[in-house]
């Protein structure tokens, strides 16, 4: 046994890397694509975030004039700058928007998972049916569902007020309060497979005795659910919930291919977070501001998730 | 309820879950059917809100009495023949196309539309005799246009209306073989609106000219300049009326031509805005516009009678409202009977009149059109903007993500997993990290840095296949990682280290021993590389070049300032989504198995 | 198992090989030849086609040159434009649409052309109001050439005036419009089983919120920038009229409000298809009702054979169409400057330009191919010749691509509410609600880049 401790630096990666050689060469290109793809970009885009970058200064680029957090404060606390127009319906949309696609796909997901987990003939096949709604793009989802919520003549409007008689007078979708719906659901509807199939293979992984047990002691179906198969699949939904959350704060191609294929501003009730920072950059050229408020979101981003990854550790070590 | 014991209770409860199950599951496929559904569908019905398949119109656009016999010809190809007299129907056939066109000869009738081509009918019985395909291959099928028939002698010339084109074909009328074809000395943006044969001379209509051919040879002998007339239709039809003089039937009035001094005459339009068609009994015109018809002097231009209240409104073949005077019916050819005439209008209807001041004295309908499903859309999408291309490009660059990104992620995540080094938990923890920066931060930096690798190694990557697979393989990578680092902890170390036992060094372990075992998870990965890689908008919208446009950038062309293709997009989106979807159902266990590594080992 | 699928894997690796490889092979390209880049917007229902066919001709004429012409939708040609701007890497020519122009030019992206116009014989040789984009307002470098014009009028049902006994002198003022409207609505009048509305406008959806209200604010005397271009002019009570007899129109029922929802090509589809009396739309809209249903056009409706055109009612301040269209530009860091310059010297050349305007449906920017009896012989084409004379165009400045941002907005907003509180607007609402907000908003813009 060699004493690591007692080695010089040198010496020390020396050891490591005739102990970990084939470990390091695997890890090499990956590496490389890290620091080439993910490192120097985000490095010059918080850099971005301190300059005066818009379209007079475009050109010189990094040469930009330096503002110090002069984007930050533009951003969160300076009433008068442009930046700040209709920040407050991104934020609330956001945040409406990512804890109920989050809740949404995860719920949907549990409950044909459950669904899934009764034997019957072509379970298979009703499975692989039912991921089919996951496979297709979310530009397509978006265009899709702007096509179907369309007020008129879509489909949606068409089933629930001519034939089902259910509404009095057809909805605006993609105008006004409901456009908040009009993005919802399309997300639910394209991502809930995925839950539905970790829960699925967490659910066939409780062990039968548990439920065999609880039969035992007379608890009934509601009963058994959440206290052995909704404890038993916390590690899953847990990290559904977390993925979940990151993915829906970043949402973008469903909304940005609703409304007007991309060029449209979504609305009071559609606009997100990434369509408002897309709207400030490319179309305003405000790119300071813009990437100052993405490191914000970024920043709270990170304080959300270290809270879970707090939380998480308690429940389950997967890591 | 006393009576329903705890096994009939759940077999209950299990069939109503199930009922619940496959009605969600309806309710959930339901928008990828109607994705598909509205791909076949036409454009007009999608944006007037239909939600079947429309019929194909059924306009009269021609009628001709031969003998006892009433020949009805319809736009949607189909013809039918009535008894003259009882108006019973005798005969019908239909020849499904569009652009259709007709002529009447002793025994046969000479058929023609835009998609398909020649076919030569039996005028008894309508049986197809002999069939001939469209000369015009290749061309998108919404630059096509009218089609014109005639025959005489022994040929048959067919012509068609396509920009650019000059060219009429000549056939053998018996066996409708392509015998010649004859090139026209017209201009570069002409088209042949229609043929007409009157006498020995062939007359061929273009949007500028009226041709005189001789009818044998084909050569010119006479050009007629009708000015540059930009109206849809132009020259609609060719009437001889005394010695050399010509009457044109133009969408906007009657061009009266002297063919030996080629020049136009006279133009008159009796105050009607559109011409369908026009009979002449000596010195009486009818002219039939699509609200009526009108008796006028040929020579004086004075209307005598103006009858706007003879066809009733139709739609569909069902009256709406038989009091209005406004028809949505319209009026589009005419023809005489001795001293009646008979009007052929839009929807199929045909009505014979006495008294032109009164009401039809009889009418009937013809069958309705067929059920318009648009399979054309499919090849429309390619040659309305290059879609072939986009799709290529959307297949190499997610192809080679796939490749690039398996194999990184497969030796990361091996390494992850299996070696406790130093730095393995920074690494693990920073590949997560990756994940929560929004992508719209990475944009510009590599833009601006695939500028700067062009000029200093002079290799472009910005615009390329691999400067966006080099992307999307970063990008794609952690996650990926993430997946397969579950699915290696989920192999059992134990086969390992029997075989480092047996005398294999590191790699020979990883690559004879784990990675056989570890092809379920690699597939998945790779799928859901695929998947991620295809779906990928943002940096494609701004680092293609336009050799290198991948389909969400052709997707949006569809629909935007200037035009809704709804018919097209859905197509387009139906094509963006089955590859993904074939490759899903092909590999699905796969998939399955992988993904969910994690959450079973958990 | 492992064997089937690690088959099928390989095989799909080697059929996007063989794909890569073929797609490389397919890359040709005569030697001596430039290759000219051209950046174009979809302006017709084929973009690639319609272009290439109007330069055949070019082709011809110049063997050594090869325009390579790339269709991109407008949004991602925005971002495009703002990248190649910031990198330097961008096409030959690019396609700008006119409100862009002072933008772009003021990021410093494009070539100065100021001394090519000569050659095209000065700038009398465009029609005025689209030469105004040619460089930013107060300098005289000319940076951009006009290539169309887009140019909007009224679209007006012939058989539904008949039969309520009015013609299009009931069209000419704001009074008469809305008497007309009036009448139309209380007739209530159902042709060819369908319902029709007075009329047809667009809401939030549309790509032109503000072009589409911009007519309505400057005849009632309104304007968006006061003199000098520093400061919002919209808080006023002129704009707030011109807006107000808008959305007025709207709250007295003659818009239905499931024409809020859509965008302009939707209207004008529902138009041709016999749901509105009147709308007003640019010239494309006629070409399309002139051209055969199989070539994607409409000519074969019900409407296609009853309606007419005419400009603008006049306001209180006049009459005023809003003007638009799109120009071509040399990219700065172009290395083929001169070639490109040919090709926008084709381009705008009489005949290329009444090609494709025929194609397009747009209007010629170059005088002489007003003369064209394409449009002279054509009664309804001509009055787009007139409409474009007393058209009139945003201020040219770098700051109008920002200031459009807000006003987009705060208009949707606008359309939302007027939708959801019919009963609640006022004109107070316009004045303190939107234009006031959209005052302050657009001066934060304007302070910002002072």
């Amino acid at each position: 046994m060699v004493n690591i401790s007692e080695m010089t630096f040198l010496e020390k990666t020396k050891y490591y890397y005739h102990k970990y050689k084939i470990a390091y060469y695997f890890v090499l290109p990956t590496a490389i694509a890290m620091v080439l793809m993910h490192f120097f970009p985000i490095v010059q885009g918080l850099y971005m975030s301190f300059l005066r970058l818009n379209n007079f200064t475009l050109n010189q680029y990094l040469g930009a004039p330096f503002i110090g957090f002069g984007n930050f404060y533009d951003v969160m606390f300076n009433p008068s700058s442009p930046m700040r127009i209709g920040i407050y319906d991104a934020v609330r949309n956001t945040i409406i928007y990512s804890f109920l696609v989050t809740i949404g796909q995860t719920a949907v997901g549990m409950v044909v998972a459950l669904m899934l987990s009764i034997e019957f003939k072509g379970r298979g096949l009703v499975r692989t049916l039912f991921m089919f709604s996951w496979i297709v793009p979310t530009y397509v989802t978006g265009i899709l569902w702007g096509f179907m919520f369309q007020q008129t003549i879509g489909i949606i409007n068409i089933i629930l007020v001519d034939w089902l008689h259910l509404l009095a007078e057809k909805p605006f979708w993609l105008v006004g309060v409901n456009s908040i719906w009009a993005i919802i659901i399309p997300t639910i509807w394209r991502f809930w497979p995925f839950s539905m199939l970790m829960l699925l293979a967490g659910i066939q992984n409780v062990p039968q005795s548990l439920y065999d047990a609880a039969k035992i002691d007379g608890a009934g179906k509601w009963k058994t659910f959440w206290k052995i198969t909704w404890p038993m699949l916390s590690p899953v939904w847990m990290i559904l919930v977390l993925f979940g959350m990151i993915y829906n704060t970043y949402s973008f191609n469903i909304v940005i291919m609703m409304f007007g294929n991309g060029a449209g501003f979504p609305g009071k009730w559609g606009d997100l977070m990434m369509t408002n920072i897309f709207r400030n950059s490319f179309m305003r050229w405000d790119f300071g501001a813009g990437a100052a408020t993405s490191v914000l979101l970024l920043l709270v981003m990170i304080i959300v998730v270290n809270f879970w990854y707090k939380h998480y550790k308690k429940t389950e070590e997967i890591f | 309820m006393a009576f329903v014991n705890y096994y009939q209770k759940e077999r209950i409860l299990r069939n109503v879950f199930l009922v619940i199950m496959f009605a969600f599951l309806i309710i959930n496929s339901f928008p990828i059917f109607w994705m598909m559904f509205s791909s076949f569908k036409n454009n007009n019905d999608i944006l007037s809100g239909k939600v079947g398949f429309s019929r194909a119109k059924n306009d009269v656009i021609g009628m001709e009495l031969a003998g006892k016999d009433f020949y009805v010809f319809s736009q949607d190809g189909g013809i039918a023949v009535y008894d003259a007299d009882t108006k019973k129907s005798l005969n019908k056939l239909k020849v499904n196309g569009r652009d259709v066109s007709y002529f009447l000869d002793s025994d046969f009738i000479y058929f023609a539309n835009s998609t398909k081509g020649l076919y030569k009918i039996d005028r008894r019985t309508l049986e197809i005799k002999k069939e001939a395909s469209s000369p015009v291959t290749g061309v998108d099928t919404n630059r096509l246009g009218k089609t014109s028939i005639v025959a005489y002698d022994d040929v048959v010339v067919y012509s068609i209306e396509l920009k650019g084109m000059n060219r009429i074909y000549v056939y053998n009328k018996n066996d409708l073989s392509l015998a010649r074809k004859v090139k026209l000395e017209t201009n570069s943006d002409s088209f042949i609106r229609n043929i007409q044969i009157i006498g020995d001379k062939l007359y061929v209509n273009t949007n500028r000219y009226l041709l005189v051919l001789n009818k044998q040879t084909f050569v010119e002998e006479k050009r007629i300049d009708l000015g540059d007339n930009y109206l849809p239709a132009g020259v609609q039809e060719v009437k001889q009326v005394k010695g050399n003089n010509l009457l044109l039937l133009v969408q906007n009035g009657i061009y009266f031509i002297d063919t030996d001094k080629q020049a136009v005459l006279d133009v008159k339009d009796f105050g009607v805005s559109l011409f369908e068609d026009i009979i002449i009994k000596g010195e009486t015109v009818y002219i039939v516009s699509p609200t009526g018809l009108k008796v006028a002097n040929l020579n004086t231009g004075k209307v005598d009678i103006e009858a706007y209240h003879l066809v009733r409104e139709l739609k569909d073949g069902v009256v709406v409202d038989p009091k209005s005077d406004y028809s949505s019916s319209e009026v589009t050819r005419i023809i005489a009977n001795g001293d009646e005439v008979i009007l052929g209008s839009s929807y199929g209807r045909v009505s014979f009149i006495k008294d032109l001041k009164g009401k039809p004295y009889d009418s009937f309908q013809l069958p309705l059109g067929h059920r318009l499903v648009m399979v054309e859309n499919y090849a429309d999408l390619w040659k309305n903007i290059d879609f072939g291309l986009y799709l290529k490009n959307s297949i190499i660059i997610s192809g080679f993500t796939m490749l690039f990104a398996m194999i990184l992620a497969t030796l990361a995540s091996y390494a992850l997993v299996r070696f406790n080094f130093p730095g393995n938990k920074a690494f693990g923890v920073s590949i997560l990290a990756t994940q929560m920066i929004p992508q719209i931060m990475y944009l510009i930096p590599i833009f601006i840095m695939f500028k700067w690798v062009s000029d200093v190694t002079g290799v472009s990557v910005q615009g390329t296949h691999g400067g966006l697979t080099f992307i999307y393989t970063a990008f794609f990578v952690p996650f990926s990682i993430w997946i397969l680092r579950s699915f290696f902890a989920s192999i059992p170390v134990e086969l390992e280290e029997s075989a480092r036992v047996d005398g294999c060094n590191a790699f020979q372990v990883f690559y004879k021993i784990t990675l056989p075992l570890a092809v379920p998870g690699i597939v998945a990965t790779g799928i859901y590389i695929f998947l991620q890689a295809w779906d990928e908008l943002m940096f494609a919208w701004i680092l293609t070049d336009s050799d290198t446009l991948t389909i969400p950038i052709g997707i949006r062309l569809f629909v935007g300032n200037y035009q809704n293709r709804y018919d097209l997009m859905m197509a387009a989106a139906t094509i963006a989504t089955l590859p993904v979807l074939v490759l899903f159902f092909l590999l699905q266990k796969h998939i399955v198995k992988g993904l969910t590594a994690g959450a079973v080992k958990g | 198992m492992n064997k089937i699928f690690s088959s099928i894997l390989i095989s799909v690796i080697l059929v996007s090989f063989s794909i890569l490889i073929s797609g490389c092979g397919a890359k040709e390209q005569k030697s001596g030849q430039t290759v000219v880049t051209m950046w174009v917007m979809p302006n017709s229902l084929e973009p690639i086609n319609d272009l290439s066919d109007v330069l055949e001709d070019f082709h011809k004429e110049n063997p050594d040159i090869k325009v390579q012409i790339t269709s991109l939708d407008w949004g991602s040609a925005w971002q495009r434009i703002t990248i190649a701007t910031m990198s330097g890497e961008g096409p030959d020519i690019l396609q700008l649409g006119t409100t862009w122009v002072g933008a772009v030019t003021g990021m410093g992206a494009l070539a100065d052309l100021t001394s090519k116009v000569s050659e095209l014989g000065g700038s009398s040789y465009f029609l005025p109001s689209s030469w105004k984009y040619s460089g930013i307002d107060g300098s005289n470098a000319v940076t951009s050439i006009p290539w169309f014009v887009d140019a909007r009028a009224m679209y007006y049902r012939t058989d539904v005036f008949n039969r309520l006994g009015l013609t299009k002198n009931d069209l000419a003022t704001w009074e008469s419009f809305q008497n007309t409207l009036d009448k139309i609505n209380k007739a209530n009048l159902t042709i060819d089983g369908k319902k029709v509305y007075p009329l047809g406008i667009t809401g939030k959806n549309d790509w032109n919120v503000v072009h589409n209200l911009a007519p309505w604010i400057w005849m009632a005397g309104g304007d968006f920038l006061k003199e000098g271009n520093k400061e919002c002019a919209l808080y006023s009570n002129e704009a707030a009229s011109g807006l107000s007899y808008l959305v007025n129109l709207v709250i007295k029922g003659y818009v239905p409000a499931s024409c809020l929802e859509q965008n302009t090509s939707q209207v004008e589809n529902a138009f041709n298809n016999g749901e509105y009396a009147i709308i007003f739309t640019g010239s494309n809209e006629l070409r399309a009702l002139t051209t055969p249903e199989e070539q994607g056009g409409a000519a074969n409706t019900y409407v296609a054979k009853r309606f007419d055109i005419v400009p603008y009612p006049e306001g209180p301040k006049g009459k005023v169409t809003f003007v638009g269209g799109s120009n071509l530009s040399v990219f700065k860091n172009s290395k083929n400057k001169d070639e490109a310059w040919e090709v926008i010297k084709y381009l705008v050349g009489k005949k290329a330009q009444v090609e494709y305007s025929k194609r397009s449906g747009f209007l010629p920017s170059a005088m002489e191919a007003f003369d064209d009896p394409y449009f002279t012989q054509d009664v309804r084409r001509s009055v787009y010749r007139e409409a474009v004379k007393y058209g009139r165009a945003y201020p040219c400045i770098p700051e109008w691509a920002q200031i459009e941002q807000p006003l987009n907005r705060r208009f949707g907003i606008m359309w939302e509410y007027v939708l959801n509180n019919k009963d609640k607007f006022t004109t107070d609402v316009i004045y303190d609600d939107v234009l006031k907000k959209a005052a302050i908003e657009v001066d934060k813009v304007l302070l910002m880049n002072r």
